[in-house]
């Protein structure tokens, strides 16, 4: 019983609070008469920008609790910034809201691919911009 | 205080300019310009390349017309139930389905023993079989979530998304089980379809089959003629668009559900039989691993992309197609310019969205005027 719990908590109950999440928030769109399908690209892209920033964030917060939770939030607003962005294309002009959804999915994914890696770069930088002003103190 | 305001109007004359080539050409040209930005903003690819690219990518057609007639196809299957709002996302597991009746027409129904000989109408005779058993049971597919629908109210879209799954397992299953094939090399697939069971490749242009083109032409040319000739084609807009007055004009609008889904059904139903004849000629084990090129899932852009106008279905598909070959020839070309640990499939998705939103967003002008609106 014990191992099944075990087994239960890591696979399903991680999905589950996943799914409802995801779940909820496009409840929310779709109530609101648009239909969104970018919703694949845009979780990719928040699960991507979510890793960027939480290793933005723990090299500057020690504390890391603190630092996730920061990330978390950064990562809500950038999606939700993107969101109000294609609910202005949908409900302000006459198009296509599944073509426009179908298109905002393919940038999410290439983005998705994309800023980890940019956010490595500027870590990196950052880090020789450190070892620079410590230099310079020594 | 300044006021700014967008004025979005339909628009009555028309010009040349605002024709619908200019501005189907324009659109594009535009997104590929924006995208090409992009990509020259974060890497530096200089505009020869990406231009010579696009071009040889639109020269080399042979390509590009495989898919573009698949994806005619299954576009036309997905419009003419998005016409009659029936939200058909499960033509992947229709073409699915329609793969599994062509090859068990061929290679385990009695008729293949009964029809064996090398002679033309023996062949011709299985080979409609083949592809009609296909249609069948994609439109039975098809038909599970529109009797659902139309009994129980409950909404067809989560139905077909999961029996996109059931297709692929079903299909998994017969593979690896009873359809096993002996002469496989120890890959779990099926036996290659007979050479007289294939359909027939067009000499000098080796990646199309004269039984496809003939298919893509009819199918799109049956559904034009049904939507905008029949009785039935105007049901159909009827309950697109509006259902009260369908109903109270007399008409069942639940019969009127139930035939769209078996007509959307039957043709990517034809569309899978035809596939497996005509290209892959085996079924693959872990079929839902990409090995169906997702034409089912592609065809949705297709149908959305052409603004729910059957005439646009094939300007719409060139489109996509072209894309996405577009974009695999990008990869080749970005590869050694990239810096290391960013990957060239990110470039090409990018690509593509951007250009398809540029495209969606340029093409509202074919029938709107926008103008941006400054008052003091």
């Amino acid at each position: 019983m014990n191992e099944f719990l075990d087994w239960f908590v890591r696979t399903l109950a991680s999905a589950y609070v996943v799914y409802t999440l995801v779940g909820v928030g496009n409840a929310i769109i779709e109530r609101s008469g648009v239909l969104n399908l970018g919703i694949d690209g845009l979780f990719m892209l928040s699960a991507s920008l979510a890793y960027t920033y939480a290793i933005q964030m723990s090299s500057l917060i020690q504390t890391g609790f603190l630092a996730v939770g920061i990330s978390l939030l950064l990562t809500a607003a950038t999606t939700a910034l993107l969101y109000s962005l294609f609910m202005v294309l949908n409900t302000v002009l006459p198009i296509s809201q599944g073509a426009i959804g179908l298109s905002f999915m393919f940038v999410g994914y290439g983005l998705a691919a994309i800023v980890g890696n940019i956010g490595r770069l500027i870590f990196s930088l950052q880090r020789v911009r450190i070892e620079y002003i410590s230099i310079t103190h020594v | 205080m300044v006021k700014i305001s967008l004025v979005i109007t339909k628009r009555y004359k028309r010009t040349i300019i605002e024709s619908t080539p200019v501005i189907l050409m324009g659109s594009l040209l535009t997104g590929l310009v924006m995208s090409y930005l992009i990509i020259w903003a974060t890497v530096g690819l200089d505009p020869l390349s990406f231009f010579t690219t696009f071009y040889q990518t639109l020269v080399s057609y042979t390509g590009l017309l495989e898919s573009l007639l698949f994806l005619t196809i299954l576009g036309t299957a997905i419009s003419i139930a998005f016409y009659g709002s029936y939200w058909n996302v499960g033509a992947e597991g229709q073409y699915v389905l329609g793969m599994l009746g062509a090859i068990y027409v061929v290679m385990f129904s009695p008729l293949s023993g009964f029809l064996s000989g090398n002679d033309l109408v023996s062949a011709a005779v299985l080979k409609l079989a083949a592809i009609l058993l296909g249609g069948a049971l994609g439109a039975l597919w098809s038909l599970i979530p529109g009797l659902i629908k139309v009994f129980t109210k409950i909404s067809e879209i989560p139905i077909m998304l999961l029996m996109n799954y059931i297709a692929y397992s079903l299909s998994d299953y017969l593979t690896a089980g009873p359809w096993k094939g002996r002469y496989t090399y120890g890959y779990i697939r099926t036996d290659m379809i007979s050479e007289s069971a294939r359909l027939t490749v067009i000499p000098g242009l080796e990646t199309l089959r004269y039984e496809v083109v003939i298919a893509a032409i009819v199918v799109l040319v049956s559904i034009y003629l049904i939507l905008d000739h029949t009785l039935l084609g105007l049901k159909i807009k009827f309950l697109g668009t509006n259902p009260t007055a369908l109903k109270s004009s007399g008409f069942d609008e639940r019969k009127v559900t139930v035939s769209v889904a078996t007509i959307s059904g039957f043709i990517a139903g034809l569309a899978g039989a035809m596939r497996l004849l005509g290209y892959d000629y085996r079924l693959p084990y872990n079929i839902g691993d990409g090995k169906t090129g997702f034409y089912g899932y592609t065809a949705i852009l297709v149908a959305w992309l052409s603004f729910r106008d059957i005439r646009f279905i094939v300007p719409s598909a060139i489109i996509v197609s072209a894309l996405s070959s577009f974009g695999y020839r990008i990869q080749m070309s970005l590869k050694g310019l990239l810096p290391p640990g960013i990957s060239a499939y990110a470039f090409s998705q990018i690509f593509i969205g951007t250009t398809l939103i540029v495209y969606t967003l340029t093409r509202i002008t074919k029938e709107f005027s926008v103008k941006l609106v400054i008052r003091r």
